[in-house]
């Protein structure tokens, strides 16, 4: 049977958290459950408890750094893919440094999106 | 308006009736996607008559009817509607046919006009070479001109490109506004699209693939990431030339209170089979101001 994963979505825009869930809708990832800021993104967090986390890089308020930094402190565990327009080297290397298990490069296909998912656990991103 | 259009109409060689005429009569030309979908061997004509039918109940574009029922992929119907779009008659053919110019006047006119645009490209590569900001404004057009074909499923061609240090607001948007995004840092600029709320609701709808129905402020969200994707993805491109810029988040603002500050500006038309769409790539002080927000704010 196949493996069911549950995502939290973390994004300022409302367009975005609404693609993520209708593009992944009927797959093996589930959007279980949205955040528009890193504050609401942690408590989130802590009540689901998602296999997954996919974080706007950039958003008001909280940092995407610092939300995945306050993510990580809270659960080292926690898996999390940042997600930006504005996938420059320089802020792909310093997601990575801190704790980040990869970078979604914005915009994105449904296709696009189901494949970089399943290679991303193919590669073992979901393992501890 | 098309590139063209504007030129005849400016220069007195028509007027603006007989160029909406002439447009409305172009736009008639246009072989419906149904029938090019057959004669492609995109779908059958059984399929084309199930979409039809459906049509009158639903006010749906025919070729999203064919991708929601995954007779055909998106990527088809973008190169269906790229190929209708290239099919379509001459607006100078059929301004000759009505007889609102003469095939000589026409040739003319053609010929003057093709100069000028030549000229005038020259004038913007050397206006562009020489602006600090000058690649990033490049990849700023680049990326606008991509990401509105992607958003939109429907080909468009960059008719006009004009640099105007006058900062002449143009007059055909009035009503519009102004989806526009600040990259703060020196020699920054702010990207924009004028849109109507009749563009911004069609351009949501093809966003969303019609996943749902988008209320007012969906529609806005939606514009403001189309924005958001054209600038994240232009400052990427340019790798470290890019440091030192930061962004605001996108905001809409009616067009007339764009502010132009003393800088100058780029125009671009972008010529579909709805119409156009104008952008606007603003610089100078206006875009360098220092009272910007933290990085923190920046492309999300």
């Amino acid at each position: 049977m196949t493996r069911h994963y549950q995502l939290l979505a973390v994004d300022d825009s409302a367009f975005t958290l609404t693609i993520l869930s209708t593009y992944l809708k009927g797959s093996e990832f589930e959007v279980v459950e949205t955040a528009r800021n890193g504050q609401e993104a942690l408590e989130r967090f802590r009540q689901t408890h998602p296999d997954l986390v996919l974080l706007d890089l950039v958003m008001p308020g909280w940092s995407g750094e610092e939300s995945l930094q306050r993510l990580l402190d809270d659960d080292p565990d926690a898996r999390v893919i940042m997600v930006s327009s504005m996938g420059t080297e320089e802020a792909i290397a310093r997601c990575l440094e801190i704790g980040a298990k990869a970078f979604l490069k914005k915009p994105f296909k449904k296709e696009g999106l189901l494949e970089f998912l399943e290679n991303f656990v193919e590669e073992g991103g979901l393992e501890s | 308006m098309s590139g063209f259009g504007t030129f005849l109409v400016e220069n007195a060689f028509i007027d603006e009736n007989g160029l909406q005429e002439a447009l409305r009569e172009q736009l008639a030309s246009l072989q419906p996607l149904g029938r090019l979908a057959v004669k492609e061997g995109s779908l059958s004509e059984e399929q084309v008559r199930v979409l039809r039918d459906c049509q009158r109940e639903e006010d749906r574009l025919l070729g999203d009817l064919a991708v929601d029922r995954a007779w055909i992929s998106r990527e088809e119907l973008e190169r269906l509607m790229k190929l209708q779009q290239s099919r379509r008659r001459r607006l100078g053919e059929i301004l000759v046919e009505m007889a609102l110019l003469s095939q000589d006047v026409m040739q003319r006119a053609l010929s003057e006009y093709e100069a000028i645009s030549d000229l005038r490209q020259r004038a913007i590569g050397k206006v562009l070479d020489e602006m600090p900001r000058g690649r990033l404004i490049e990849s700023l057009i680049d990326f606008a001109g991509r990401h509105l074909e992607r958003a939109t499923g429907e080909a468009y061609s960059l008719a006009l490109l004009d640099v105007d240090p006058r900062c002449r607001r143009p007059a055909a948007v009035e009503g519009s506004s102004a989806v526009v995004q600040r990259l703060i840092g020196a020699g920054g600029v702010s990207f924009a699209f004028l849109l109507s709320r009749e563009w911004m609701e069609f351009i949501s709808s093809r966003m969303l693939e019609f996943s749902v129905p988008p209320d007012e402020d969906m529609v806005e969200d939606t514009v403001r990431e189309l924005v958001n994707l054209i600038v994240g993805n232009a400052l990427s491109a340019l790798g470290p030339e890019a440091e030192g810029l930061h962004s605001e988040p996108p905001e809409i603002r009616p067009f007339q209170e764009l502010d132009y500050g003393q800088g100058g500006c780029v125009l671009l038309e972008f010529l579909g089979p709805r119409g156009v769409v104008l952008g606007l790539v603003l610089f100078g002080e206006e875009a360098e101001a220092s009272t910007g927000p933290t990085p923190d704010e920046g492309v999300g």
